[in-house]
Formats: C-alpha cells, structure tokens, sequence
C-alpha cells in the first residue's frame, strides 16, 4: 500500500477529527463531515487490504494464514495525532488546572465517543482481529482515546491535579465552597481512566484507587486528625460527640460524588481518626456523665462509639464497674445511716455510748431492699436511655447487679462471710406478707430474687418465716392467695423441686385442718363430749420444711390434766388415720385460749391467751393463792429457763405478784408468786403468749444458717460423688470445675468444695490419688 | 510368668504373691516373742507384746522408744498402735527376713529399715502415712494436734525445722484441736512445696491442697 494514499486519507479526515475532539472555536459536528470521514475510513480499509501487505503494516506477522485487515496505519496516525492534541490543549486565562482539566475533559469525553462511532470501521476489523489475535496492546478508538488522556493530560499532571482537588475538598470541608457538582466530573474520569487490558468492557478501578483514593484517604486521615484534636481539646468531648456525627454524615453524603468502592475504606478512616483514636479519651467521660445524668449526651457517646465495636467492649465494663460502685455506695450510705441512728438510740437508752467493738445494727430489710433496686431500677432506666436496650449493656446491668447485690458492705461485711441477702429478701418477702403495705411489691421481691447466687439459703429463710406466718393462724383466703402468687412465682423462676417443701408446708396445714374437724366429730360422739377440749386446732407438721419448728422442741413440760384426754384422744385418731408414723409433741409452739373469772363484780370474765407452758404455770393458782418458784417447777417440771421466759410476762401484766420482785429473784426456789383477787385491764383479752421470748428466737440466725449450711454442704457431697462414681478418677480442678458447673443455687466458695471432699475422703468414699492432686473414687 | 502378671494386671500379681509366700514359722523367733510377751491374751484369745514388753524390746535392741526407726519398726511389724506387737506379724516378719535373735533383730533396724528411711523417699511416706494410723488413740477419728506435733518433729526431716515450726505456731494460734489423716498425709508434700518456695507466693487455694494449708496460707499472709 503506498503511503501516498494513506496520507491522503489522513490528510483529508484530520481536520474532522480535530472538530469531533473540540477545537479552539468549539466548531460543532455536522453530519456531512461525520458520513464523509466514515466512508474516508471505509475506504482506505477496503481499498488497501485488497492490495498486498506490506511491511510496515501493524501487527499480524506473515504467514498467519489469516486474511490480513487493513488499518492498523490509520491507527498509529490517529494515536500519534491524539498524543499532539492532547499536548497542545490551552489552559484560558484565569483558569486553574482543575477547571481546565473539568472543561477539556467534559469535551473530550463526548468528542471520544463521536469519534468511537466515526471511526467505527477500524473498531468492528482491524481492532477486533488485532485483540483476537492476542494483541492487548491494541484497544478500541474510545479506548484509545481515553488511554491517551490518562498517558498525556492526567499523569503528567496528576500532582497538580491532585492537589488542587484535594484544595477544593479542604474548602469544602472548612465550608468554603458549597457545591461539589463540577468536583465529581473529574473525579469520575478517574474511574473511566481504568483499564483492564483483557476485558476492555469490564470496569477497573486502578487508576482511581492508587492515583486519587489513596491520597484522597490519606488527606482526609490528616484533616480530621487535626481537626479532631483541636475540637476536643478547645470544646471537649460532649460538643466532639456531636461534631464527628456530623463530620459523619457529610463525608458519607460525599460518597454520592465518589465511587462507591471508597464506602468501606472511608467509613475505617473516618472510623479510625474520628473514633478509635479519641476512644479513650470519649470513653473517660462515662464517668462525670453518668454522675451528671446527662443521658442523651451518653447516648450521644454509645452511638458514635456503636461504629467502632471494639471500642463498646472497654465502655461496657467502664458501666459495669461504676454500676457496681454505685451500688456499693448505696449499700455503704445506709449502713452509715443504720448505724448512726443506733448509735443515737443506745446513747438515748443508758445515757453513754457503747463501746461495743463494731456497732451492731438492724438491717431493716424492706430499706436494704429498696436501696439495691432503687441502683438497678435507675440503671435500667439508663439502658433505655443511652443504650437502646442493647443486649450487652442489659447484661452488664444484670452483671452489676448480680455482684453488690450479693456482696456489699451489709451482706457481707467480711470477705468470705456468706452473704445476707437472700435472708434479707426472705424477711422482705415476710414483711410484705404479713404487713402488706402498698410499697413493697411481689416483682421488687422478684427482681431481686432473679440475681440471689445462693437460692438455697433465701429457700430455708423463706421456710422460717413462712413457719411463723402459718403458725400465726390469722391468715385469710386473701394472704392464702398472695402466698400462692409468689409460691408459683419462685417455682417458674427455679424449679417445681425447689418449692416442693415450701408447698408441703400448706399442705400439712389443710391436712391439719381437716383432722381438727374429724377430731370435734370423734369427741361429739363420746358418751361426754366435756372431758375434752372442743376447740382444738391441731397442726401435723412434717419435721423436713418445718426444720426451724423443730428446734428446740424438746422443751417438755407436765401436761395440766384436763389436757390429758384431748391429747390422748387425738393421737389415737391420728395414728389409726396415719399408722405408721411417728407423733411428737411440740408443747412450746401451743397456745391456749383460758377464760379467767378473776374480773371484777358484774364485769364479764377475761378471755386470756396464754401459751401452754402459761397455762401449766397457772393451772396450780385454781387450788391456791400463793405458790413458791419451787412448787411451780414441781408441778410443771418445766427448765427453769423456760418456766422464767413463761412467767415474766405474767408477772409484768400484774397477773401474778412476785415476792421479793426483781429479776434476778424470778427463779430463786423461796420466791413466791400471788394471783391477784380482781384482774384489771381495758380490754377483755388479754395476750400473755405475745410477752413471750422463745429461747430458740435468739439464736434463730445461728440455727438457720447452720441448716443452710447442712444444706449447702449436703448438695456439694452428693455433687461430688456423682462426678467421681462416673469419672473414677478425677484430678482436683477438673472435679472443682464439674461442680461449680452442676451446682445453679448457690455458689459454692473453694474452702467449701474442699471441706466436702475432705470430709469424703474421711468417710472413705473419695482418696487421694499417689500424686496427691486428684482423687479415686471408692466404692 | 509372675511379671508378664504384674504387667497384665498388677492387683491381681499381687495377690498371688501374698498367697504364695508362705513363711516357714522360725520357733527361735516365737521362743523371743514369749520373753516379752504379755501373760494372758487379748480378749480374742490372741497373744500381744504389750507396753511393758515394748520397753524392754526396744531397750535390748539397742534403742530409744523415741527413735524414728521404731516407728519403722512398728510398720515393720503391723503394731495395731503403739506399745503393742501382735504375735503373727512379729514371728511372721522376722521368720521371712531370718533374723532369730535379739542382734540379729538389732542389725536388721539398723541396716535395713534405718537405712531405707533416710535413702528411700516412697518407703519413708509409706512409714509416715502408717504412723497416723499407729498413733491414733482407740475410739478416736483424729489425733490431738498435740501428738502430731510430737510425732512430726521426731520424723520429719530435719531440712524443714524452721517451717515446721512456723506451721505448729499456725496450728496454736488458730487453736487447731486436732489433725485429720488427709491433713497428716499432706503435711509431708505440703512442707516440701513451703520449703522450696519459702513465702508461698506461687501457692494456689483452687490446688488440691487441703482447707487447713489454704488458712496456713492466708494466716502467713496476714502475719
């Protein structure tokens, strides 16, 4: 092919070309150049690859076997011709680089496309056989185009470029300039400028990433890190709080200008300036915030913080720990309190202080409980608040909670004393039972409940207290129901099992009932219903639940005689109801209703109520005036301890007259006790059984926490063996591990487990093995 | 074929060997059991070196009632407790290990027991393991603190002195009444860990150690 015909060719379309691409006038395009310059090209390829090839064709070596396409001439010319143009493109006069750049570019991008069409001939041919043919240095016209753009305009210019982009960015960014629209222009020519060299149609990124992301990222890192710094130093982190949000937001609005691969790597940067870097630094505000109670402002703080995850986790603990402190401090306040107002009341009752070692208080435990939830209930108000309800921050509550609710400074004064909480909920749930005031409440007492470590110790106090409310007898249908609500409460928040005994102890109370009334029907059919007690209210206990009843009920005394049928009477018809069990008497727990005709002329007689021992102290006075201590113990064949616990009240309602008086005389053998003639008193029952103080009552802490210690230790034992019978042999802290794990009611301390396997290996069910840290199992 | 049996199962070769050890009864060992033997019998109809006899024994043997091979000596010969020789291990023991006469007695403790305490670690916790058993007082569960105490200074080494004593000053001041048998047996390892590591700061309460190290400890901390 002569070179004179491609030159011609050349020559004739050049100027067309210089019109599609934009020339100084900004000619336009008419469609006689754009079919002229087409068919110039239609020309020239068809004419030429009928002719032979020559060497200084492009491409294709001889002997390809292949039909050789002409063009490829063309396409040098047009390639050395896109380099010129690009080269001489004129900056105007007060333009800068960036606005020229945008301006050429919007044109060249349109020009690029016309020409892609026009030229289109070479495109379907020669480019289409060239690429098949592997050569992938050969790209479509567009393509061309825009490679010779990226070659001679953008990376010649890139610093520049780059710099004044990034300018306008700052601008924007310090509020300069509002409108980013002609920013993105040329930020999307970036994207345009990539190419993958295999797959021209697929998009490639490279050219965006590494010459505009990276130091877009990288400016945008610098920005803030100052900004930042100097926000917080000059406003502090409550105003910051508010400013990164909406530093936040801007930037992610900008996203629209950008491509939309810079989402995550933005999103990290400004995570990392803006939060991760100043995390310690937000987080040290937790603490005057929350004293503060500004909750939005830590709203503020958990949603900016909620971006990053990992900085959530040191915020969590920060909360759980000041919960706790709060807690504690709450517990420390009361105990101040409590023992303020009995250092004032000991003053007031001798006249000095008590230099008692450690003053001794009374928990009120209707205070105590309402101080802890009065701390959880503010702070589950704060989780609302600041925290959505969040699930971790839930549990860092419950956590909290958990942890001075069952160890602060009144549970447990000492480190490893047992705590007194679960005792102090149980006298709570008592209170609320017998007193039912309209400040206490089953889902306070529930609450709590949900975070006692040791349930078995909260189940024995529930029991004693449940004793007394049941022994009471004035419980009506109404308290039946409020006992059965909190019963079928505990059941669903443990196990049916661990109400079983509570449940028991009703029972035994409706059996009791009902053998009460099969007893009146037996004595009303005796030839003489007289010789018996007609009002009996007989309680048949099971001595398991009713463990606190049990204590001390060897307390005995003579029965008065008149007694003697009734009890006899009952037993038989016990036993032949029950043959097989055994009966014991609990006379300390009995109480008698005694009409005493000791008023005076014409006033009706006295309805006393007095307990059975009372009653064997005055049944002697029917016979006589005037008894000595001696005679009296003679006659009841009480200990002495009881007969004084059972006379004092009498004697201090001015039922008996004692001679000499004084305390110290009340169990002297010579002292004498006088009924009176004529007894006065307001009221017409009169209750001697209320003055008395059961001896078992001073110790009833010592009595229930030994039970819970049987207990306690009773659950270990048996958890232990169970591990060993199935594991043999067991080294020490596999064992300890398993138990902990079984064990859900309390939690055992690490002395306790021990002293259960020892007291096992005493007994012969566990040895130590010959290393001496793990244990064999005996059978 | 006996040690392919121990192998095998190790109990089981044990037993055999018990079985088949018969001891040919030397009447020279019963006729120096009669010297020292108490008139009547046990209510069992059995006949016991009692302590009068046990005096005299250890004294012609050559030795001190306070010598810690005679504590050897007693699990040597199975003594139920102190101050007593039943008559079947006494002429039993002595028959297996031919010794027939009072030097021949006093050789063998000095040589052999004696010796094995002081070389032989296992041997040693064997006899000290066994010692609780010999000093426990009939009818009792634990021995009281103060006979341990006695019992540990004669047997224990004589490298764990000073933490000996500051573990029976532990036991006074907590006014510890008596030892149990696990507590006896640890002391010896317990001691041991205390010597090596002198202010228990690597000591761990989650380790199998009994309760009453884990008080020792906490005790040592506060003091």
């Amino acid at each position: 092919m002569s070179n004179s015909f491609l030159d011609r060719t050349w020559k004739e379309i050049e100027p067309a070309i210089h019109v599609i691409l934009g020339d100084e006038k900004n000619s336009s395009l008419d469609s006689f150049m754009y079919t002229q310059t087409y068919t110039k090209v239609y020309d020239y390829c068809t004419a030429a690859s009928s002719r032979r090839p020559t060497a200084s064709s492009v491409g294709g070596g001889p002997g390809d076997g292949s039909v050789r396409l002409v063009g490829g001439e063309l396409y040098a010319k047009l390639k050395t011709y896109l380099k010129h143009y690009l080269e001489n493109l004129k900056q105007k006069e007060g333009e800068s680089f960036l606005q020229f750049y945008i301006r050429t570019w919007e044109r060249y991008l349109i020009g690029s496309t016309r020409l892609n069409d026009v030229l289109d001939y070479i495109n379907r041919y020669w480019v289409t056989k060239e690429r098949g043919d592997g050569h992938r240095e050969i790209y479509d016209i567009l393509s061309l185009c825009l490679l010779s753009w990226r070659d001679y305009k953008f990376h010649t210019n890139l610093d520049i470029l780059m710099s004044e982009i990034m300018e306008q960015i700052r601008d924007q960014r310090l509020n300069k300039i509002d409108s980013i629209g002609n920013l993105s222009v040329a930020i999307k020519s970036f994207v345009l400028l990539g190419f993958d060299v295999n797959d021209l149609k697929k998009q490639n990124l490279s050219v965006y990433i590494n010459d505009f992301e990276k130091s877009f990222l990288t400016e945008t890192y610098n920005f803030y890190a100052e900004e930042s710094q100097n926000f917080i130093k000059e406003y502090g982190v409550v105003n910051y709080l508010v400013k990164a949000e909406q530093r936040i937001e801007e930037e992610l609005k900008r996203l629209e200008e950008l491509n939309d691969h810079t989402r995550r790597p933005l999103n990290d940067c400004l995570n990392e300036v803006l939060i991760t870097n100043h995390a310690d630094v937000i987080r040290s505000e937790l603490t005057p915030l929350l004293d503060q109670e500004r909750y939005s402002d830590i709203r503020r703080m958990h949603h900016l913080l909620k971006r990053v995850p990992m900085t959530i986790d040191p915020l969590l603990q920060q909360f759980q720990a000041y919960i706790r402190q709060q807690g504690l401090n709450a517990v420390e306040e009361l105990k101040l309190q409590l023992e303020a107002q009995q250092k004032e009341q000991s003053v007031e009752e001798d006249g000095k202080p008590k230099s008692k070692k450690g003053l001794a208080y009374d928990v009120d435990a209707k205070t105590y409980i309402q101080t802890l939830l009065k701390v959880y209930h503010k702070f589950q108000n704060v989780v609302k608040e600041s925290f959505e309800n969040n699930e971790a921050f839930v549990k860092a509550l419950d956590s909290a909670c958990q942890s001075f609710i069952n160890y602060n400074p009144i549970a447990t004064p000492k480190d490893k004393s047992k705590s007194k909480t679960p005792d102090l909920l149980a006298k709570y749930a008592d209170e609320m039972l017998r007193k039912k005031p309209e400040d206490m409440s089953v889902d306070e007492l529930m609450t709590v409940f949900k975070f006692i470590d040791d349930k078995e110790s909260f189940e024995v106090w529930y029991r004693r207290f449940l004793s007394k409310r049941l022994m009471g007898s004035t419980m009506t249908p109404e308290d039946g129901e409020r006992e059965e609500l909190i019963i079928g409460k505990l059941r669903s928040a443990n196990t049916q099992e661990y109400t079983n005994k509570i449940t028991n102890m009703f029972n035994d109370i409706r059996v009791s009932r009902d053998l009460g009334a099969l007893y009146k029907e037996t004595i009303m059919q005796e030839p003489n219903p007289k010789e018996y007690v007609s009002d009996l209210e007989p309680r048949i206990l099971d001595s398991g639940a009713w463990q606190s009843i049990f204590n001390k009920s060897n307390e005995s005394i003579l029965l008065p005689p008149m007694l003697i049928n009734t009890q006899e009477k009952f037993a038989s018809i016990y036993q032949s109801k029950f043959p097989g069990r055994q009966l014991s008497w609990i006379w300390n727990r009995s109480k008698v209703e005694l009409k005493a005709n000791i008023s005076k002329p014409g006033k009706p007689p006295f309805l006393f109520t007095v307990t059975l021992f009372q009653m064997a102290i005055l049944y002697p006075f029917n016979e006589a005036d005037t008894l000595s201590v001696a005679e009296l113990l003679e006659a009841t064949a009480a200990p002495v301890d009881v007969f004084k616990a059972n006379i004092v009240p009498l004697v201090k309602n001015k039922l008996l007259i004692q001679n000499p008086p004084g305390e110290e005389a009340i169990t002297k053998p010579h002292t004498t006790f006088t009924i009176v003639k004529e007894y006065t008193s307001k009221r017409i029952k009169v209750n001697f059984a209320s003055g008395v103080k059961l001896t078992d009552s001073k110790n009833e802490e010592k009595d229930t926490n030994n039970e819970i210690q049987m207990r306690h230790h009773g659950i270990l034992k048996a958890s232990i063996v169970r591990v060993m019978k199935a594991r043999k042999h067991y080294k020490h802290e596999q064992l300890t591990n398993e138990v902990y794990k079984m064990i859900d009611r309390f939690k055992p301390t690490v002395a306790d487990i021990k002293k259960a396997i020892e007291v096992l290996i005493d007994e012969q069910y566990l040895a130590r093995d010959s290393e001496g840290t793990g244990y064999e199992y005996l059978s | 074929h006996a040690i392919n049996d121990f192998f095998v199962n190790p109990q089981l070769a044990k037993n055999i060997k018990k079985e088949k050890v018969t001891v040919r009864i030397d009447p020279k060992v019963k006729e120096i059991f009669d010297q020292y033997k108490e008139p009547l019998p046990d209510p069992l109809g059995k006949s016991y070196i009692g302590i009068d006899g046990t005096v005299r024994y250890i004294s012609d043997l050559g030795y001190e009632p306070e010598d810690i091979a005679m504590l050897a000596l007693a699990e040597f010969l199975e003594c139920p407790s102190v101050g007593v020789f039943k008559e079947d291990p006494f002429v039993t023991n002595w028959s297996r290990v031919k010794c027939n006469t009072i030097e021949k007695m006093s050789d063998y403790v000095r040589n052999e027991l004696a010796v094995k305490l002081s070389e032989d670690e296992e041997y040693f916790k064997k006899v000290y393991q066994f010692t609780y058993k010999f000093i426990l007082e009939k009818n009792e569960r634990n021995v009281p603190t103060e006979t341990a105490v006695e019992y540990w200074h004669l047997m224990l080494p004589e490298a764990y002195k000073a933490e000996l004593e500051t573990f029976v000053r532990f036991l006074e001041e907590t006014n510890r009444k008596s030892i149990t048998k696990d507590q006896w047996n640890m002391l010896y390892p317990f001691l041991k860990t205390y010597h090596e590591d002198n202010k228990l700061s690597n000591y761990d309460e989650s380790q199998s150690w009994p309760v009453l190290m884990d008080s020792f400890h906490d005790w040592l901390l506060d003091s």
